[in-house]
C-alpha cells in the first residue's frame, strides 16, 4: 500500500478544503487503477512521456500522493492547479513536505487557473478532479474561497458539467480522467447520457469504485479517451 | 514555473481559443529567472527517458520563441532527433540532453509576466506560479 502524504500543521482550513472521505476514496481508486489499469495504458503510449493535472488541488494531499508514488509512471510531469491562491500555496507546501530530495521536484509544477483554462489542447494525458459536488442554489462567487471548493450549484453538477465539456478537447488520445461524484449528482444518469454520445466524443465513462461514507454515497468514475 | 511549462499553457480567454497567436504566450524581458545548472551527470542521466519522451510533445517553434523572449538563443533551430534507446546515446546526444535538462526542468521563471499576442491580456507570474485566472469581464 502507498503511504498517505503528511500535511503541514498550519493549514488554514477556513480557506482551504480539509481532506476527508472523498479525498481518501480518490487516492484508493488511483492506487487500485495504478495496478490494474494505468500501467497497461502506459504501454499504449510507447516511449512518450506524459503530463498529469490535478484540478482543484486544495491541501495538496492527492497531488502529493500522485507525485510521490509516480501513479502516472516515472516519465510523467505532474501539474497541480487551483482557482484559490491560498490553496495552491498549501499544495506546494504539502508536495515539498513529502519530498525528501529536491531532484524529485524536477517533474512537478503548478498553476493558478480555473478547470482547464489556459491549457493547450490535447496536452493532458491524465487528470484528477475532486469537484465542488454539494448541491446548492448557485455556484459561489469567486471570492468565497472555501464554499467554492464545496458547492456545485444545481444537482452539485454545474462545475463538473463545465469541466466535462472542456475535457473533450484537452485530454490526449488514450488519456484518462478521474472524477468524484456523490449520489445527489445522479452519476448513473450522467453516465448514461455521457455514454450515449460515446461515438462522437470517443469518450467512455466507467465506474471505478462506490463507497458509503457516513451519510453520503461517494463514487469515482474513470473517463477514457479512445484514439 | 518551469520553462517546460511554457509549452503547456496558452491564453485563457475564450475568444482566443481558435487563434494560433494565443500560443505561446509572450514573456516580458523583465522576467526573473532562476537558473540551476546541474553538473552531476548521474542526475541528468536519470532524466534521459523522460526528456526524450517529452520532446515528442513539445512544440519546438514555441519553445524557441519563449527562449528568445527570455534572452536565450542557444537552441538548435530544429527539434533534435534522439536515439530512443538510452543505453545507446552518443556523446553529442548526451550533450543535447544535458542542455535540455538544464533548460526545461532546471530553469524556473520566478517573477514576471506574459501576454497574449492575440488579445494582449497580461498574465502575472508570482513566486514561481503563473496566474491564468481571468478578471470577471473576460471569464
Amino acid at each position: 500500500m502507498f503511504k498517505t502524504p503528511a500535511l503541514s500543521k498550519d493549514i488554514d482550513y477556513d480557506y482551504v478544503y480539509d481532506p476527508s472521505e472523498d479525498t481518501f476514496l480518490l487516492m484508493d481508486c488511483l492506487e487500485k487503477d495504478f495496478k490494474e489499469h494505468i500501467i497497461q495504458n502506459h504501454k499504449k503510449k510507447g516511449n512518450q512521456s506524459t503530463v498529469s493535472l490535478e484540478i482543484g488541488s486544495g491541501s495538496g494531499m492527492i497531488s502529493s500522493f500522485i507525485h510521490k508514488n509516480c501513479i502516472f509512471g516515472k516519465n510523467n510531469i505532474h501539474l497541480s492547479s487551483d482557482i484559490n491562491h491560498l490553496a495552491l500555496a498549501e499544495t506546494v507546501k504539502t508536495v515539498r513536505l513529502n519530498t525528501t530530495d529536491s531532484k524529485e521536484l524536477l517533474k512537478y509544477d503548478c498553476l493558478l487557473t480555473n478547470l482547464f483554462d489556459g491549457i493547450r489542447d490535447k496536452m493532458v494525458d491524465y487528470f484528477v478532479f475532486n469537484p465542488p459536488y454539494v448541491p446548492s442554489e448557485v455556484v459561489p462567487e469567486k471570492d468565497d474561497l472555501l464554499n467554492l471548493a464545496l458547492e456545485g450549484g444545481l444537482d452539485g453538477m454545474e462545475v463538473t458539467n463545465a469541466l466535462l465539456e472542456k475535457m473533450i478537447s484537452k485530454l490526449n488520445d488514450n488519456g484518462i480522467g478521474y472524477i468524484l461524484f456523490c449520489a445527489r449528482n445522479k452519476p448513473n444518469e450522467v453516465m448514461q447520457k455521457f455514454n450515449k454520445k460515446s461515438k462522437a466524443t470517443k469518450f467512455v465513462m466507467e465506474l471505478v469504485e462506490k463507497r458509503k461514507c457516513g451519510w453520503e454515497v461517494l463514487s469515482v468514475y474513470r473517463f477514457i479517451k479512445r484514439e | 514555473m518551469k520553462l517546460l511549462t511554457t509549452n503547456f499553457i496558452k491564453c485563457s480567454v475564450k475568444a482566443c481559443e481558435s487563434s494560433n497567436k494565443s500560443f505561446p504566450l509572450k514573456y516580458s524581458n523583465d522576467c526573473q529567472l532562476e537558473l540551476n545548472f546541474e553538473d552531476d551527470d548521474e542526475i541528468v542521466q536519470s532524466s534521459y527517458e523522460f526528456l526524450i519522451g517529452i520532446l515528442d510533445k513539445i512544440e519546438w517553434e514555441a519553445l524557441l520563441k519563449v527562449c528568445q523572449d527570455l534572452g536565450n538563443n542557444d537552441l538548435p533551430p530544429n527539434k533534435p532527433v534522439l536515439n530512443e534507446d538510452v543505453s545507446n546515446l552518443n556523446d553529442n546526444e548526451k550533450l543535447i540532453l544535458k542542455q535540455l535538462f538544464n533548460l526545461l526542468v532546471n530553469t524556473e521563471i520566478v517573477e514576471g509576466s506574459m501576454s497574449c499576442d492575440s488579445c494582449e491580456h497580461i498574465y502575472q507570474i508570482k513566486n514561481g506560479i503563473p496566474n491564468l485566472l481571468l478578471p470577471p469581464h473576460l471569464s
